[in-house]
């Protein structure tokens, strides 16, 4: 799909007017989910602009595989997750429109439901995931379970009793981006990891995140030793007294100018931290107010 | 590596789902009255251009290179879900010109966006220059971005607010910059606004009380990435970044203080955790890491 002209500087990419090229490269099929439109429906739908599809995993069964298809899902959207959605399609981006909380809204109802991805090369952007409708513990907002997925500027967030037992979980699956994103729990009470890595993936790089609640394994880590990881650039908060970053002993790459803080009462290896075998620079952390954070680990290189 | 990716996936340019409508005050058509679809048929007014706006579909508002409006009341912007963006650069950039001292551009919808428009106080002690939220209407997901805010033929006042974000979550003001020569309050000050983030920002005011960037009440919050300089010479209650009750995290900031206090000034967190933030008081002086105490 090639950008074209539009007034005043402005282009399209799918006949949506964009600032400059905007974050899209389409070369395939672009469908359109709405639930707002009393024209969309799941089944039988073009998923064109006049006729969207009514979710998104109605789209996902739309889309061609390793054709660039893109998926924009449209302000307000609002979906129902009872089951999962599985992105299931290679190279497939959905692509959330609108700013703020205007932004498509996942709404997850029980334990098991989550946002799956297992086809390569897919891509989740600029929707919401959160516990609105449903007082439930659920396990993960995200299961990345494909090699190459990307997943940014999302938020995800929690209900006001309850939420997700670990926001983001990567299996053993390489080449994944986390970036840009703002995921929370709830402040006070515990939920078990923000983002956690169970496999040996490759090469994974999560940047530029926000990850906020209080924890009962970590904000960030993994369980199995990831290889090659790049973890730089975020802001990581967890209140509760674990460690906010715990990585498996034999986890290699690099952790770089990230913010941690913790709760826990001491800022020394397997209390604050583990860097299993990352090397690290310019990472900081802090755990009390009126402090500032110190250089995580805490021996210099010589 | 981590620098080709930023450039691909920080871009908050995603494509405009909704309708455009274009605002020009230097073209010799522009009305309220056109329909505003094209830039050869603008409208007038941003608030014109709003009300032909549908809530929650993604509708944007274009302001020209070169427009300028004049505000004399509080001002509503009030379509939901609804972008206003201006074009152009330096001088060319929309300007918001405030001409009575309770003059100001008023968000009071959800999910609202605001980006590059130049907040003019053309008023001695003008009050504020975007208020997002009332106190008694919540207007989350407030997005505010290059927003730049200075003084023309007026000054801001001593209890001035250039962003005021009262009541509303999930606000952002990112890559907003602030001057004055004349004593103001602050520059950003958040009331009771979880998960709000201030990022980017680069501020240098003569602040009248709190913090330039100032937060209360509010939980989850992060202030980050900012240069604020706080000119008052003030020994007490004039930071360059204060916070109160509520938890947050302010982290990556360079700052300035000229209180007569010294250092002590330059950021009050409150309950509120701090990593990488510098902190100087003088010329001639490198900054040092504040607060001065480390974790252990």
């Amino acid at each position: 799909m090639p950008i074209s002209a539009y007034p005043a500087g402005v282009s399209t990419v799918g006949g949506l007017p964009v600032i400059g090229v905007g974050p899209v490269r389409a070369t395939g099929n672009v469908f359109f989910v709405d639930s707002t439109d009393s024209r969309a429906s799941s089944g039988a739908s073009a998923g064109d602009r006049a006729t969207p599809c009514s979710t998104v995993q109605s789209a996902i069964n739309k889309c061609v595989a390793s054709n660039g298809d893109i998926i924009f899902v449209l302000p307000g959207h609002t979906e129902i997750i009872d089951g999962d959605i599985n992105l299931s399609v290679a190279g497939v981006t959905v692509m959330g429109l609108g700013p703020g909380g205007s932004r498509p809204t996942f709404d997850f109802l029980a334990a098991g439901d989550t946002i799956t991805v297992t086809a390569a090369g897919c891509r989740i952007s600029n929707i919401i995931c959160q516990l609105d409708n449903s007082a439930a513990t659920v396990t993960a907002a995200f299961t990345i379970a494909a090699n190459g997925t990307t997943i940014d500027n999302c938020r995800i967030l929690p209900h006001a009793t309850s939420q997700f037992t670990s926001l983001v979980t990567l299996g053993d699956f390489n080449d994944c981006i986390i970036g840009y994103n703002s995921f929370y729990s709830l402040a006070t009470a515990s939920s078990a990891d923000g983002i956690i890595i169970t496999g040996t993936a490759e090469r994974a790089q999560i940047f530029h995140n926000v990850v906020d609640g209080h924890f009962t394994n970590h904000a960030i880590g993994s369980t199995a030793a990831v290889v090659d990881i790049v973890i730089a650039n975020n802001v990581f908060r967890n209140a509760n007294t674990s460690m906010c970053i715990d990585m498996d002993n034999s986890a290699t790459g690099m952790a770089a100018n990230n913010a941690f803080s913790t709760g826990a009462a001491a800022i020394t290896q397997d209390t604050g931290y583990d860097f299993g075998d990352l090397l690290c620079n310019q990472n900081y952390m802090v755990n009390a107010v009126d402090e500032t954070g110190g250089p995580i680990p805490t021996t210099a290189a010589t | 590596m981590i620098g080709s990716f930023r450039s691909d996936l920080a871009s908050p340019h995603f494509p405009i789902p909704g309708s455009v409508f274009y605002v020009s005050s230097s073209a010799p058509n522009a009305s309220d009255s056109n329909r505003g679809t094209t830039p050869d048929s603008p409208l007038a007014t941003i608030v014109g251009a709003l009300a032909r706006c549908t809530a929650n579909k993604g509708d944007a508002v274009f302001c020209l290179p070169g427009h300028s409006e004049s505000y004399s009341v509080v001002t509503d912007w009030a379509v939901a879900g609804t972008s206003i963006i201006g074009l152009g650069e330096g001088d060319d950039t929309p300007k918001i010109r405030l001409l009575v001292i309770s003059s100001y551009a008023s968000v009071v919808s959800h999910n609202m966006s605001v980006e590059n428009i130049h907040f003019v106080a053309d008023v001695t002690n003008t009050f504020i220059g975007i208020s997002v939220g009332t106190g008694a209407v919540q207007s989350n997901g407030f997005i505010g971005r290059r927003l730049r805010f200075s003084e023309g033929d007026g000054t801001w006042g001593t209890i001035s607010q250039f962003v005021f974000v009262r009541t509303s979550n999930d606000a952002v003001i990112s890559d907003c910059s602030a001057t004055s020569s004349a004593t103001a309050s602050k520059a950003v000050s958040l009331s009771t606004c979880d998960r709000a983030r201030v990022t980017n920002c680069n501020l240098s005011i003569t602040g009248a009380s709190g913090g330039v960037i100032n937060v209360a009440a509010s939980n989850q919050w992060l202030v980050d990435g900012c240069i604020v300089e706080q000119k008052s010479t003030a020994a007490s209650t004039r930071f360059a970044i204060a916070a109160s009750s509520g938890n947050g995290f302010i982290v990556w900031n360079f700052v300035s203080t000229a209180s007569s206090a010294g250092l002590a000034q330059s950021i009050d967190p409150g309950t509120g955790w701090c990593t990488e933030n510098y902190a100087t008081d003088g010329v001639n002086l490198h900054g040092v890491v504040f607060p001065t105490t480390a974790s252990t």
